[in-house]
């Protein structure tokens, strides 16, 4: 999507993913990639980064306990240098998206010694949802879009040209970063329970080692 | 459906689809056969010999390695007779020799399918692109599990003439998951020193990196 608005990209980001994760699988895995990518093409020094699971308290039907979903999540990044971080599900409330950045840019300043500016990674609907009135605090969405910023990897079917005429996020979209996933592909995690519960196949979906915990557990079946 | 042994083709893919989301075509195919009643006793990927001159087209022993690499964890192999020979050799050979060879193997009669892209099933409408006759066994004697891809529209093989009066041996196979993940993409990732992490297995990433494929 081309912008005539130039991007703000801190020196020292860290990468924060939140999400149901219920369960985890390779395109959100993906998206920490392409948008570390993204990141270092802009200059910027990625520290690290993290998928955290959203608190049970955050209630959606179907949820799996976190201990559940954040195991599931530490099986899966094992390989890379991405970490799955339980601060934001051992929370003993729901915990706001703003307070789990918050967290992390206190974390990794005292880690490097040096500013580090957690990115928000998400898909689209995150950023429709702030255009959703009573889905935000607004002065929570104003902090999260001046002073941190906003990753977005764009899914088939989504048309992003709308973001820049939500009101909320028109005057930041320096630091509201749209950017083509690296290719076409729908995964869900909702696709993966379906395929579980229809005794179908998953491998090369999810990592093997989520395949073997979801089986060994009994897994949305 | 009596006992399979599913083929994928990569006669024509494996330059292009070195990616871990190929094998998950094998998932489908699997998945389909048995739940229509067969018996899938296995499956493998079968590169292309070096004769197959398509630009780009890495050495066979590359391309067998990450094969290997990519079954690796899975009921999967790769077989290295195709590429093995000093020739290049059509793709009903190679379901011609897995019939002999499993059959043997497994002391049942097993009939090897062919697991293609619904791209490649297209090209049979293509004039001069395979010979008719080998066309007409692949699809009267062996049969073909045929994996939709985005950009082909597989209601349009029944109006074929090719494809149209051998319905019945020509399965379409619905991918739970639109993916349209190219080599293409794969190769660009190398050249800009961009990640490939989750498309293609860490061991092929490796292997690209320790042998300094797709640089230019």
């Amino acid at each position: 999507m081309a912008s005539a608005v130039t991007k703000v990209m801190p020196k020292n980001v860290y990468l924060v993913q939140c999400g149901s994760f219920n369960p985890i699988h390779y395109i959100h895995l993906r998206n920490l990639e392409t948008v570390r990518d993204y990141c270092v093409s802009l200059g910027a020094n990625v520290v690290g980064g993290c998928v955290s699971p959203a608190n049970d308290k955050y209630s959606k039907s179907g949820l799996l306990p976190s201990a559940q979903r954040l195991a599931m999540c530490t099986l899966a990044v094992a390989s890379s240098d991405w970490t799955a971080e339980d601060w934001e599900c051992s929370q003993p409330t729901y915990t706001r998206t703003l307070i789990v950045l918050r967290h992390y840019r206190q974390l990794m300043t005292e880690k490097l010694g040096a500013e580090v500016i957690p990115l928000l990674v998400c898909g689209a609907d995150l950023l429709d949802s702030f255009n959703k009135p009573g889905c935000w605090i607004p002065e929570q969405m104003e902090e999260i879009l001046s002073q941190y910023g906003v990753v977005c990897v764009e899914r088939p079917g989504t048309d992003t040209s709308r973001f820049a005429t939500y009101p909320v996020l028109m005057p930041h979209m320096d630091r509201v970063h749209i950017i083509p996933a690296s290719h076409v592909n729908d995964l869900s995690s909702t696709t993966v329970r379906n395929l579980v519960h229809d005794h179908k196949s998953v491998k090369y979906l999810v990592p093997d080692s989520v395949i073997t915990y979801m089986a060994q557990n009994h897994l949305y079946e | 459906m009596g006992s399979k042994y599913v083929a994928a083709n990569v006669t024509c893919f494996f330059t292009l689809h070195l990616q871990l989301w190929s094998l998950s075509f094998q998932e489908n195919a699997r998945d389909y056969c048995v739940a229509h009643g067969a018996n899938v006793v296995g499956g493998c990927l079968s590169p292309t010999n070096d004769a197959y001159a398509k630009p780009g087209l890495l050495k066979g022993k590359h391309r067998l390695a990450m094969c290997k690499m990519m079954c690796e964890g899975s009921k999967w192999t790769a077989d290295g007779w195709e590429m093995s020979k000093h020739t290049f050799i059509n793709t009903v050979m190679v379901l011609r020799k897995l019939d002999i060879e499993v059959d043997l193997n497994v002391g049942l009669d097993v009939t090897p399918m062919l697991v293609c892209g619904a791209d490649l099933l297209d090209s049979f409408n293509r004039p001069g692109c395979w010979p008719e006759a080998h066309m007409l066994e692949i699809l009267e004697k062996f049969g073909v599990l045929c994996v939709e891809r985005p950009g082909t529209d597989t209601e349009r093989f029944w109006t074929s003439p090719i494809l149209g009066p051998h319905k019945a041996n020509i399965h379409i196979i619905h991918q739970p998951i639109t993916d349209a993940l190219s080599s293409t993409l794969v190769r660009d990732n190398v050249k800009k020193g961009h990640s490939n992490k989750y498309l293609v297995p860490d061991s092929v990433i490796k292997y690209i990196a320790d042998n300094n494929l797709f640089k230019s």
